[in-house]
C-alpha cells in the first residue's frame, strides 16, 4: 500500500515535471496571477524590494531591473516621485540607497528621489513606505514588484487605503523559455502561491 | 525549439542504454517495468522528504521571526541545493528500505 502511494506520488512529481519545463503551464499561471489593469498617472511610483544587495555590495540584477522598470515609468512621465525600498545588506549600503545612486546617475533629480529602508516582508515594506507616502500627502501609486508577487503587493497597499495601478499593469502572455527558465518562474510562483495564503491565513489580505 | 532536442537526447541514450541493457548485459523486460517502478518510488521518497523539509524549514524561519529580533528570510529556502539534498535523502531512505 505505502509502495503504491509512493509510486503514485513520484509519478505525479514527474508529470508535473515534464509539465513545468516542457511546456507552457508556468507561463499560463504567471499570466492569471498578474493584475490585469491599464496604466495611468499616479503621485509616486514605488519601488519594492527585489534582489536586494549582493556579497560585493552591489545591487543585483532582479533589483536593478526593479530601478530600471522605474526609470522607464518615471522618464514617460507617469509620476513626479520616486521612493525607492530595500532594506540594508550584510555588505556595504542598503538596497535603498544603491538603487538612489543609480538613479542619480540616470539623471533623476535628488529632490524626486525618496528611500526607505526599513521593512523585511511585503507587510513591513507596505507599512514603512505607507507612513512615508502619507507624510506627503501622496494617495495614488504605480506600484513596481516582480510579476508574480504584484497581486498580493497590490492587496496590501490598497488595504492600507492607497490607489494602487500595478506595473506592469498587465503582463503580456509570453510563451516561450527553456526548460531550466520554467522551472525557476514555476518555483517563484509556487513561493507566491504560499505567500498569499500565508497572508489570507494570517489575515493581511 | 531547444527543448525538443533535449527530449530527443534523452530519448536517444535511453534507447542506446535499453538495447545495451537486452543485448549486451541480458537484462529482462519485465526486470526493466520493475526498474520504473522503483524509480517512481525513490521521486516520491524525494518529494515527501522535500516537502517535510520545506514544510519544517517554514515553520522554524516564521517561529523564529515571531520569538526573535533576527530575521530570516524565507527566501532561504529557494535553493536548488534543497532539492539535491532532499533527492538523496529519498535515495538513501529508500535503498536502506529495499534491502531491510
Amino acid at each position: 500500500m505505502t509502495a503504491t502511494w509512493l509510486r503514485v506520488l513520484g509519478l505525479t512529481g514527474i508529470a508535473l515535471f515534464l509539465l513545468t519545463g516542457f511546456t507552457p503551464l508556468v507561463n499560463l499561471l504567471r499570466y492569471w496571477m498578474a493584475p490585469h489593469r491599464p496604466v495611468e498617472a499616479a503621485q509616486a511610483i514605488v519601488v519594492m524590494a527585489r534582489g536586494g544587495v549582493g556579497g560585493d555590495g552591489k545591487l543585483t540584477d532582479a533589483s536593478l531591473r526593479g530601478v530600471v522598470e522605474a526609470l522607464s515609468l518615471y522618464r514617460s512621465g507617469l509620476a513626479p516621485t520616486l521612493v525607492l525600498s530595500g532594506a540594508g545588506g550584510a555588505v556595504g549600503g542598503s538596497e535603498a540607497a544603491g538603487r538612489k545612486r543609480f538613479a542619480l546617475g540616470c539623471g533623476v533629480p535628488d529632490t524626486a528621489i525618496v528611500t526607505v529602508e526599513k521593512g523585511h516582508t511585503t507587510r513591513e515594506e507596505a507599512s514603512e513606505i505607507g507612513a512615508v507616502l502619507r507624510s506627503r500627502g501622496l494617495q495614488k501609486i504605480l506600484l513596481v514588484v516582480d510579476d508574480q508577487g504584484t497581486a498580493r503587493a497590490t492587496a496590501v497597499f490598497e488595504r492600507l487605503g492607497f490607489a494602487v495601478v500595478p506595473a506592469p499593469a498587465a503582463g503580456l502572455l509570453e510563451l516561450g523559455g527553456g526548460p531550466e527558465d520554467r522551472m525557476g518562474a514555476m518555483r517563484l510562483v509556487l513561493i507566491e502561491l504560499l505567500a498569499r495564503m500565508y497572508y489570507r491565513l494570517a489575515g493581511y489580505l | 525549439m531547444g527543448h525538443l532536442f533535449l527530449l530527443l537526447l534523452v530519448g536517444l541514450t535511453s534507447s542506446a542504454a535499453y538495447l545495451v541493457g537486452r543485448r549486451r548485459l541480458g537484462l529482462g523486460r519485465q526486470q526493466l517495468g520493475m526498474a520504473v517502478s522503483s524509480m517512481l518510488e525513490l521521486v516520491g521518497l524525494s518529494l515527501l522528504f522535500f516537502t517535510a523539509n520545506v514544510a519544517i524549514g517554514l515553520v522554524t524561519i516564521l517561529a523564529a521571526r515571531e520569538l526573535t529580533a533576527a530575521f530570516l528570510s524565507v527566501y532561504t529556502l529557494n535553493d536548488a541545493s534543497l532539492v539535491v539534498l532532499s533527492a538523496l535523502q529519498g535515495l538513501v531512505f529508500g535503498c536502506w528500505r529495499a534491502r531491510s
